[in-house]
């Protein structure tokens, strides 16, 4: 639980911890210039959105370490309050020291999201704002960091604003007719308000598409490797992640725990999943292997099929027609020419001799691809669940409204629906209507932001 | 008997409300006065009810009150306003007499042995230990009471203007009140000046009827009072409509300087909804005409309200400006449109209970509050005066929430929002129109009126047998719903209406207004299901209590706008705080975890 309202100055490392040349020290408060003058050892406050370089001495006066100090003066920074921007030295000693130093001057370790906690509190971000710093400090791959940060700049939000701000409009001139009878005022037809909902539909609706694709580049894609005992899953898996991470021998049932890591393909995090191979069995042990590999088969959303003689007869006996799902037959150890099988819907490989590895990876970044035909450059992508979620139910609410006009107009109905509406873009945006959605929020993020 | 005093400064709708709404409750009510005569009188239009205002008298009747069950008595015309749009909206309207409706108050108030009149001015009042205590009267005469209610409407420093003539009134023809407003001043409080109309009444027979349009009164309308005796067969008196023409426009044109509100004398802010014709003149100028109603104020009235012309035009021009109006070829004025300025006192001071947030026992009702019209006040006086006795017996205040009553939006708005012109209600003020129909009323608030013994034993017994007859009739068609050729189904389908379920057996002894709630609810149904979910998702937000004596300086991540106006308007609610223009949610975000701390 997140207690930001204490009017106390906070502190976190922005950088990780031990490693790299330089660290960033970032320091949160309502005035921070004394603090300044303390840990400098000046007199003159330091000039806002200036680098001032600085020695920083400690509690005895002894210099610490010379340091690059940005300040920028509250409300214009991250988080609305005076911000301290320390970078010294890296490595182990220096960084802590300045830490323990602040600590001492009673400036508080930040709790994880604190920083954009406060930016929200003082109005300077919106929760898809907020939402975006979390994604793009945990964001895996390159795409995903630009999507996020678009998002940080306020992308949706500025397409979800628009939306309200000309549904506020209709509903503005709807009032005026239902409480001004007989006035000075010309009506709009339904015809024009069923142009303006239509518009907004198909503007939602391309919104909402975009959400395949936030989810793709910010939950990442899972494939799992499926198939008989033996059949060459563990030997792929280690050869995909370029490990050893898996163990491979000639006896069935080797795997049994599911075992994870992650890849970037075309700009796409996707983790691989080795898995333990499907048979009917009595050990116990194995059959609990096999559960977790049906658990993951119904998680996946690739699936590489493996087989060593014919993966299709596999795919028919699991009757995985019926799924609807992307699934890639492998035919494994083709180096062993064990059963010459012809299709074109099929990939044959070997991990000893290599072969097939390629297509392989031509297949996967083709389908994932796909999924992000979008052009995220340009349109503003849904990223998160709570606001996909949000999102989609304004659709119904649009539809309903609109069958409304094509039946008998009933004004205040459909002035309720677009007042729903509106609740619930402004609920995306960051409106409470309940506290505990933001501090989940703000406790999943890391410390320094 | 309780021998507590409440005293109410003001006859009018409000203070009347108030004084019936405190005897039904037991207590015993003095209503000081200007004018005894006046008591109720109906300063403007001959008119009760109205888009929202409607809603508002069937609020005030479910809740015990007066109004609605007067109007019905003293109805020349009734009519359902917005009948094309959709049922939520359709609100009742009633031309009244106004002559008989005055009278009908009249008799009832002074009848009633709780209640007391007495003749007066009062100027000031008295506290002990933060409560008021005395009320002064103009003849230095102190008064004990154990609360007051003021409700002295247009009356504070009014100052009537005509064209350039201007004078001391608290309306045509009666003494304004002076030193009120600057005791209030004294005991802290902030006012401000409002301004609003009444346009011209002419001489009857000086109209050529002939010229005019015809408007009928509906033929079988429902009554506003569930009290009122039923079949309804008021009285349905034409009324008629002229136009008036560029010519007439031209004219309001060229002479508009003269007019006291466009000359810039008049410092008090007017309604922008209720312009005067200068107004509709000016702001509409591509309008080819505007329709003017002519309203009898009484049966076989010589004198005819121009509803649609209140002006401030000297009397020559406004007649000249007439004139111009095929039926007014030879029209005689018997009495000038004017306007009226007048302090109000600044209603965010006052809590939803209606009682000042300052001094203990201090109520407020009506105009005063900044509100314009008859139901406006009305509803207010009645929830100043259930609180007032609320206050003498120690118990928690009486507050609608803007879910349940159109009252409780208007006091909601007039406690939170910062009022720059008169407040009058309209539907778009409330969130939940779907729930706070008028044919809802009774089922909203009557159940809730009898807990809090705001009813005579009467009232009550015909309220319960309303929603006894309604919760009735819906369980019987509820449980056949599902079947195949159900009433539910064909009402759902429309095939059916109210007018049809009285033929169903069983129904013929059902009052059709019941029915009416019942087809409408059915119909509404899916509707009104989200407007409840609407109503769920804020709940906590509406329902957590912010101390008056909050301090928002604690609060450092509040914008300086938004500190500012918390701490001047102190709401009572995390939901009225979150109403407050300038507000933002990041700032109700703070103020929520500082309260949850
Ligand atoms: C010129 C004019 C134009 C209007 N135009 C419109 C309009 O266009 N639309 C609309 O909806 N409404 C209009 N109204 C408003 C409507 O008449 C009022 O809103 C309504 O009557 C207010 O009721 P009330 O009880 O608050 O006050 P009022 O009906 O004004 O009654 C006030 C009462 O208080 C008494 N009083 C005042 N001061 C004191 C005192 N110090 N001591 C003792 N008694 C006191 C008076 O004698 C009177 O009985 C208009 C009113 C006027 C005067
Ligand atoms: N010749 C040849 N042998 C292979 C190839 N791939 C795997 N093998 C051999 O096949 C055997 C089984 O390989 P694994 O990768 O452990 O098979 P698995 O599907 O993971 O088996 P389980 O974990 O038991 O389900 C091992 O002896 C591998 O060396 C290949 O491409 N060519
Ligand atoms: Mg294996």
């Amino acid at each position: 639980m997140i207690k930001p309202l204490v009017q106390d100055d906070i502190v976190a490392l922005a950088t990780p911890p031990g490693i790299g040349a330089i660290a960033v020290i970032r320091v949160s408060g309502q005035n921070l210039i004394s603090l300044y003058k303390r840990i400098t050892n000046q007199k003159t406050p330091p000039q806002p959105r200036y680098v001032n370089y600085n020695s920083i001495v400690d509690i005895n006066r002894n210099k610490l370490d010379n340091c690059l100090i940005t300040y920028f003066k509250g409300p214009n920074s991250f988080t609305g309050e005076d911000i301290l921007e320390i970078s010294s030295h890296g490595g182990e000693f220096i960084p802590k020291a300045i830490l323990a130093l602040l600590y001492s001057l009673k400036v508080r370790q930040a709790s994880p999201g604190e920083f954009s906690y406060r930016a929200f509190i003082n109005g300077k971000i919106d929760l898809i704002q907020a939402e975006a710093i979390s994604g793009l400090i945990s964001s895996k791959t390159s795409k995903n960091a630009k999507v996020q940060l678009n998002n940080l700049n306020g992308d949706l939000s500025q397409s979800l604003l628009n939306i309200r701000k000309e549904v506020i409009t209709l509903l503005t001139i709807l009032e005026h007719e239902l409480d001004f009878a007989e006035d000075e005022v010309s009506f709009t037809t339904t015809s024009e308000i069923k142009l303006i909902l239509n518009n907004i539909l198909y503007t939602i609706k391309n919104i909402i598409s975009s959400s395949r694709f936030g989810k793709t580049i910010n939950v990442g894609v899972r494939v799992v490797l499926f198939g008989k005992p033996n059949a060459g899953k563990s030997s792929l898996f280690n050869r995909l992640s370029g490990s050893e991470k898996a163990i491979v021998t000639n006896i069935p049932g080797t795997t049994r725990d599911t075992i994870e890591t992650w890849l970037e393909i075309s700009g796409i995090p996707v983790c691989i999943i080795d898995t333990a191979g499907i048979i009917e069995s009595n050990n116990e042990v194995e059959l609990l292997g096999i559960q977790k590999s049906m658990q993951e088969f119904k998680n996946a959303d690739i699936i590489l099929l493996l087989d060593e003689e014919n993966p299709l007869n596999f795919y028919k006996q699991q009757n995985m027609d019926l799924l609807n799902k992307k699934i890639i037959l492998v035919h494994t150890k083709s180096d062993l020419n064990l059963n010459d099988i012809k299709g074109t819907n099929l990939i044959k490989i070997s991990t000893k001799t290599n072969t097939g590895i390629d297509q392989l990876y031509t297949e996967l970044s083709t389908h994932l691809k796909d999924s992000l035909s979008y052009n995220y450059s340009k349109d503003p992508v849904v990223m998160s669940e709570r606001q996909h979620a949000l999102i989609l139910s304004t659709v119904g609410i649009l539809n309903e409204a609109i069958n409304i006009l094509n039946n008998e107009p009933d004004l205040v109905l459909l002035s309720s629906l677009l007042h729903e509406f509106t609740e619930i873009l402004e609920e995306t945006l960051g409106k409470i209507s309940n506290e505990d959605i933001f501090n989940n929020l703000f406790s999943s993020f890391c410390i320094g932001k | 008997m309780k021998d507590e005093n409440i005293i109410i400064a003001g006859g009018g709708h409000a203070g009347i409300e108030a004084a019936l709404a405190i005897s039904r409750m037991g207590f015993k009510a003095t209503i000081i006065t200007l004018d005894p005569k006046a008591l109720g009188r109906m300063s403007c239009n001959p008119a009760i009810g109205g888009l929202a205002k409607g809603h508002l008298v069937k609020e005030i009747d479910a809740l015990g009150g007066a109004m609605g069950f007067f109007a019905d008595k003293a109805c020349l015309q009734f009519k359902t306003l917005n009948k094309s749009k959709g049922r939520a909206v359709w609100s009742p309207r009633a031309q009244v007499d106004k002559l008989q409706y005055a009278n009908y108050i009249n008799n009832f108030v002074k009848t009633n042995k709780n209640i007391n009149i007495i003749k007066g001015e009062v100027v000031d009042f008295d506290t002990i230990r933060g409560a008021v205590s005395h009320v002064i009267l103009k003849s230095k005469k102190k008064i004990k009471c154990s609360a007051l209610i003021i409700t002295a409407g247009t009356f504070l420093n009014g100052l009537i203007h005509i064209g350039d003539t201007t004078f001391r009134a608290g309306r045509m023809g009666e003494i304004p009140s002076t030193g009120l407003t600057e005791a209030l001043s004294k005991h802290g409080f902030t006012t401000g000046r409002l301004k609003t109309g009444t346009p011209p009444r002419l001489l009857s027979n000086s109209i050529d009827w002939s010229k005019t349009e015809i408007s009928k009164g509906e033929k079988n309308p429902f009554p506003f009072s569930t009290n009122t005796k039923r079949p309804f067969f008021p009285r349905n008196d034409n009324c008629n409509i002229v136009n008036t023409s560029t010519r007439t426009h031209k004219h309001i044109l060229k002479k508009m300087h003269l007019s006291a509100m466009f000359s810039g004398k008049i410092e008090g802010v007017g309604p922008r909804y209720c312009p005067s014709i200068e107004d509709k003149v000016f702001r509409f100028s591509n309008k080819p005409f505007h329709q003017l109603f002519l309203e009898p104020e009484w049966v076989n009235s010589k004198q005819i309200y121009l509803n649609g012309f209140s002006t401030s035009l000297p009397k020559e021009t406004q007649t000249s400006a007439l004139k111009t109006i095929p039926a007014f070829k030879n029209v005689e004025l018997i009495r000038p449109g004017y306007a009226i300025e007048y302090d109000y006192l600044v209603p965010s001071q006052l809590k939803r209970s209606l009682e000042s947030k300052t001094v203990l026992g201090l109520f407020s009702a009506g105009q005063i509050n900044g509100t314009s019209g008859y139901e406006e006040a009305a509803a207010q006086g009645l929830i100043a005066g259930i609180n007032a006795c609320k206050y003498i017996e120690n118990k928690k205040s009486f507050v609608l929430t803007r879910d349940q009553a159109y009252i409780g939006v208007l006091i909601d708005d007039l406690t939170t929002k910062e009022i720059n012109e008169p407040y009058r209600m309209f539907t778009a003020s409330a969130e939940h129109r779907l729930l706070l129909r008028s044919d809802t009323a009774v089922l909203r608030l009557s159940p809730t009126a009898i807990k809090h013994n705001l009813l005579t034993k009467v009232q009550a017994s015909t309220y319960e047998e309303f929603i006894n007859n309604y919760n009735n009739v819906m369980s019987i068609l509820t449980k056949n719903q599902r079947k195949q050729n159900s009433i539910y189904k064909s009402i759902l389908r429309g095939d059916i209406s109210f007018l049809d379920l009285s033929n169903e057996k069983g129904f013929n002894s059902i009052p059709a207004e019941v029915l009416f709630s019942v087809e409408t609810f059915i119909k509404y149904k899916g509707y009104i299901i989200r407007e409840e979910e609407r109503i769920k998702k804020t709940k906590s937000l509406e329902e957590k209590i912010i101390n008056v004596n909050f301090s928002y300086n604690k609060i450092y991540n509040l914008s300086n706008e938004a500190r500012e106006k918390l701490t001047r308007l102190k709401p009572e609610t995390l939901g009225q705080a979150s109403r407050i223009a300038g507000v933002n949610p990041s700032d109700v975000a703070s103020i929520a975890i500082a309260l949850s701390k």
